[in-house]
């Protein structure tokens, strides 16, 4: 059992950490697919050499 | 008899003396929690970055620990918005430590900071808690206490001293308070307006419905610390600032060069008297040019002064030059000084209550503002001054003054009988009175030592 302590910590606060946590979540998950998508198109011009010896 | 000194509210811990130190006993839970945290090394980097005051433990069983007294406490509503933000930043870099070593912060009120001079402490040792919560439960004590007092300083540019109150400002008055528009600025959404919406449709819940969601609600301690990022990017993007009268007053001011080399002087005469460790008062403050001189001499120099600009400007020198110990500016009245507040009035001490008994006080062309503006009479003001202090030093801004006829306008003339004569008399049933200089044709400097 956790104990919440001597202040109230409001239902509906808590709540809607639950959902800014959630949002933050998917927003995490987006910029990561987003980052993996770039990856994705930007492969081709990483894999040039970028020394030519 | 509950425990004093406002620390009845926290079952766990109490204050058990204020006089030279601060001394904290705890319960075996809350005993346990804060060895825990002592031993775990988190408390003494927190210490060693200013963040808690240094402390000791003065007794194992039952647990106690002392730490040194900050000899004046201001309270938030006699913060600047500045203040208040820097206090909240503060709150939270302790509840982010607590949190990456695995403990947290069980509350998050504002009272829990006391300004050492410019500078926020966190002094409620109480307040560390065993364990990672499943929730931030400070959250919405931080939002009534920081958020939303900032965001109405800010969006509305009311000044936090007129709607602080011990408890903060609700989600439901912020929201009220807010136009729709505002919906938009930075945080305002989630935690002002949604959450005074689910704050309201919650409110109703029966004992298992708020069981339940005290059981269920399992946030990764991950996503907590971002919850608690968050919020410190919200605090630390917030702007505010009005020019205010009083601030461009320093730098163009009636006085010549000379002329404030003559008021200057006085001070750091009259401050030289003083005891080592003694405690002043400078009334009517701005941003603290008198105040400095005075430090240079008082341990503690309390700086008050109404106009929230003219303090912030004289916290923002104090941090630039870092003079930021000894020095305490804050917004207040003395027509108007904060009143007690809490349980039984005794939760939080009048202003009056804080600075009586001080050691010294100037009161710097202020008078007149008191006086012929607030309608004090002249003898009011001098049964105020033998209460603060045994010594003052007052620069009376007589009736011939241009600002003076400036004030006297303002009432149409209809204010209590005002000239050297009447300040010099009234001043007399409680003080000896010495003229030791003149700044202007018009204004004189008194010295006055209180009669035994």
């Amino acid at each position: 059992m956790f104990i919440f302590g001597y202040i109230d910590a409001g239902t509906g606060s808590m709540i809607l950490q639950g959902i800014i946590a959630g949002a933050a979540g998917v927003a995490a998950l987006l910029r990561f697919r987003w980052a993996s998508i770039k990856g994705f198109f930007n492969r081709s011009s990483d894999e040039e050499p970028s020394v030519v010896e | 008899m509950i425990p004093r000194y406002a620390s009845y509210r926290d079952p766990r811990s109490h204050l058990i003396a204020t006089k030279d130190r601060v001394v904290r006993r705890f319960d075996d839970s809350g005993a346990s929690a804060f060895r825990s945290a002592a031993e775990s090394g988190v408390l003494t980097g927190l210490v060693e970055d200013g963040l808690i005051a240094p402390y000791e433990i003065v007794s194992i069983e039952p647990l106690e620990v002392a730490a040194e007294l900050i000899p004046f406490a201001s309270y938030p509503n006699e913060w600047t918005a500045g203040m208040l933000r820097d206090a909240g930043l503060a709150t939270l870099s302790v509840a982010r430590r607590l949190w990456k070593s695995g403990f947290h912060l069980r509350d998050a009120s504002a009272y829990n900071i006391v300004f050492d001079g410019a500078k926020p402490v966190f002094v409620d040792l109480g307040s560390v808690g065993a364990g990672h919560t499943p929730s931030w439960s400070a959250y919405g004590q931080f939002c009534d206490h920081f958020l939303n007092p900032l965001l109405i300083a800010t969006q509305l540019d009311v000044p936090t001293k007129e709607i602080l109150g011990l408890e903060g400002v609700s989600a439901s008055v912020t929201s009220n308070l807010l136009y729709s528009f505002h919906r938009f600025g930075r945080g305002v959404l989630t935690n002002v307006k949604m959450r005074d919406r689910l704050e309201q449709k919650h409110e109703s819940d029966t004992l298992e419905q708020r069981a339940s969601v005290r059981r269920d609600l399992r946030l990764p301690p991950g996503a907590i610390d971002a919850l608690m990022a968050k919020m410190e990017r919200t605090l630390k993007r917030m702007t505010f600032g009005r020019d205010s009268h009083w601030v461009a007053y320093d730098g163009g001011n009636t006085y010549t060069n000379d002329q404030e080399e003559v008021r200057d002087a006085a001070i750091r005469r009259f401050a030289a008297a003083s005891e080592p460790r003694a405690f002043a008062i400078d009334i009517g403050a701005n941003t603290g040019r008198h105040s400095h001189i005075l430090s240079e001499s008082f341990s503690t120099v309390v700086s008050i002064d109404s106009d929230p600009a003219a303090v912030e400007a004289h916290r923002e020198r104090l941090i630039e030059t870092h003079r930021g110990s000894g020095v305490f500016p804050m917004v207040g009245d003395l027509a108007n000084p904060t009143p007690a507040q809490g349980f039984m009035n005794e939760e939080r001490a009048s202003l009056i209550d804080r600075i009586a008994n001080s050691d010294a006080a100037i009161w710097m062309a202020v008078i007149h503002h008191l006086s012929i503006s607030r309608a004090i009479p002249l003898s009011g003001l001098a049964e105020l001054a033998a209460r603060l202090a045994p010594r003052h030093l007052v620069e009376f801004v007589g009736p011939e003054d241009p600002m003076a006829q400036l004030l006297s306008a303002g009432v149409n003339g209809e204010h209590h009988p005002y000239s050297v004569e009447v300040f010099e008399n009234a001043f007399r049933e409680h003080f000896a009175v010495e003229q030791v200089g003149q700044s202007q044709e018009h204004r004189t400097i008194f010295e006055l030592r209180r009669k035994l």
